[in-house]
């Protein structure tokens, strides 16, 4: 009887350890899941696409050996915690990681607005230095259309600025900084042709 | 020993198992969610179904474990995601390049139109269109090295529209010059003034607004051809003073000053007999204010094409010089638009979209 019941506890001590060890890790699966679902939210797959990627990667990979060892008769989850657990620490870095990356797109684009309305207003100044007369009258009435096509332009950059698409914003300006940075130049030549006459 | 071991010992995963995952992260760098969604799609419930035998065979203790079954369908799906891979990268080319291609054709069209806002005055008024169509072309260019195709799609689409809007505004200037009644009346004009000249044996000018010629004829043969500039909205027909418009008619040369604001010049006889009725016609209908008067002062002066006169026809001095010597008080000044037939006039301006080719 001693014996039975020096088996019964032993065998109870194995369940318990077993059912220990092989208990699924639902509540670090979906804490990871809603890590990188807040980050999706937070529009990392656009701002850091590669983390994000390597990271639904990493959960994909941790619930594959969560699956493998479901089938199994001893089930082992360590390694799938311990793959779940870096997801959660790796999806924590880009929490951490993400409004700086966005502050930085964004940083970006709006010094690009402002180069690209600084170098409207160079060229519109340039252009009320420009010699006035006959010979230089439709030069500078043309120039005045063009720079009033990329004033019209900026608002594009705003609108994309309001809508947080930083790198939109950011291209968009840069073109209107590069067009308005080559009608300077023209209005240069064309002053120097004036003044060479 | 040796066969103990190597029952005892663990299958090893197949090595293609890693490579299938990578090719699938290969894939959606390439762009596969954008180029092959669906066969991306498909890629990825392959390798998920793969996985999942992949997990049933090492779910099974070591010696009951063969890979060979699994190991084929990573083989197949290897396979079929290089050949995926080789598509994407065919298809991201050949998108490439339509891309390059059409943003050239927009770099082609802006230039021709461009070129026609420098040859008339009045072009100024699309040139801010154009210039939104150029941000617009270099934002899809700049989209397109990034790789980001659908932006690039859609800036090309919004320069395309800004590039139609500069296009119409410049054929809208240009409608008066496609009335073939129009035009017929000029012909008209041109052919009787150059038979005057023939019958005469005189000097006649003909003043071509469109072209920005000034042609010399003697005894009905063309003997000089030169470039002219004209006013502000020189292309259209002078109706009141301040209109900065350049009458269209015949005049004759009623003074020649020698002396001028701008080197010498050709006072002509503007207004006219027809002037006079259009600008009373005009006043009647209610088309000009009470207070509006028809103008004068309408000369071909020196002073260089370059400039931008308020009416009048400039020409550079040495022009003037010669024109001086073979004009007298009296001679014939025939200004028209043109004669050029309107598909004439597209390729003038390169709007046909031959590129100015022909």
């Amino acid at each position: 009887m001693k014996k039975m019941m020096k088996l019964m506890a032993l065998a109870a001590a194995v369940a318990l350890v077993f059912s220990a060890c092989g208990s699924k890790p639902t509540q670090i699966i979906d804490e990871a899941k809603a890590q990188i679902e807040a980050l999706a939210k937070d529009a990392a797959d656009k701002y850091a696409p590669e983390e994000f990627k390597k990271l639904n990667d990493n959960l994909t990979a941790a619930l594959d050996e969560v699956k493998g060892q479901e089938g199994k008769l001893f089930k082992k989850f360590g390694k799938s915690v311990e793959i779940l657990n870096q997801v959660k620490a790796d999806a924590e870095a880009l929490k951490a990681a993400l409004p700086g990356k966005i502050e930085a797109a964004k940083t970006a684009a709006l010094d690009l607005q402002t180069a690209a309305g600084t170098a409207i207003k160079e060229a519109e100044e340039l252009l009320k230095k420009a010699p006035r007369g006959k010979g230089s009258k439709a030069d500078i009435e043309a120039f005045k259309a063009d720079l009033k096509g990329l004033n019209e332009s900026l608002p594009q950059v705003q609108a994309a600025l309001d809508a947080q698409d930083y790198i939109g914003a950011a291209d968009q300006a840069k073109a209107i900084q590069e067009k308005a940075m080559s009608i300077v130049d023209q209005i240069n030549q064309a002053i120097a042709k004036v003044k060479g006459k | 020993m040796s066969l103990g071991l190597a029952v005892c010992r663990t299958p090893p995963v197949p090595p293609e198992a890693a490579q299938a995952d990578r090719l699938e992260h290969e894939l959606w760098r390439a762009g596969a969610l954008i180029f092959s969604p669906v066969p991306y799609a498909d890629y990825k419930k392959a390798l998920r179904r793969a996985k999942d035998h992949l997990i049933e065979v090492k779910a099974k203790f070591a010696w009951f474990r063969d890979y060979s079954e699994v190991q084929k369908e990573y083989q197949d799906l290897v396979g079929r995601g290089e050949s995926l891979l080789q598509t994407i990268r065919d298809l991201k080319k050949d998108r490439t390049a339509a891309l390059q291609t059409e943003l050239a054709g927009i770099g082609r069209r802006l230039r021709d139109i461009h070129r026609a806002t420098q040859s008339l005055n009045e072009g100024r008024l699309a040139r801010s269109s154009l210039t939104r169509a150029e941000v617009a072309a270099a934002q899809a260019s700049i989209s397109l090295e990034k790789g980001e195709y659908d932006l690039a799609s859609r800036k090309i689409v919004e320069a395309e529209d800004f590039l139609r809007e500069g296009r119409e505004m410049i054929l809208s200037l240009l409608a008066r010059y496609f009335d073939g009644a129009q035009r017929k009346s000029w012909t008209k004009m041109t052919e009787e003034t150059i038979a005057e000249s023939r019958a005469r044996r005189s000097t006649v000018l003909v003043v071509i607004k469109l072209e920005r010629e000034l042609q010399v004829y003697r005894s009905g043969k063309r003997t000089a051809t030169y470039g002219i500039g004209l006013g502000r909205f020189g292309l259209s027909d002078k109706l009141s003073s301040g209109d900065e418009a350049t009458p269209e008619g015949r005049y004759r040369v009623v003074r020649k000053l020698g002396w001028s604001q701008f080197y010498k010049a050709l006072l002509l006889d503007y207004p006219n007999a027809e002037d006079r009725r259009e600008f009373t016609r005009a006043k009647k209908k209610g088309w000009l204010p009470a207070s509006s008067s028809i103008g004068g002062q309408i000369e071909i002066h020196g002073g260089g094409t370059e400039g931008v006169t308020r009416g009048c026809v400039a020409v550079d001095d040495e022009v003037m010089d010669a024109l001086f010597k073979v004009t007298e008080v009296g001679t014939a000044v025939t200004i028209v638009g043109t004669m050029k037939s309107e598909d004439d006039i597209l390729a003038f301006f390169s709007l046909d979209g031959s590129g100015g080719q022909k």
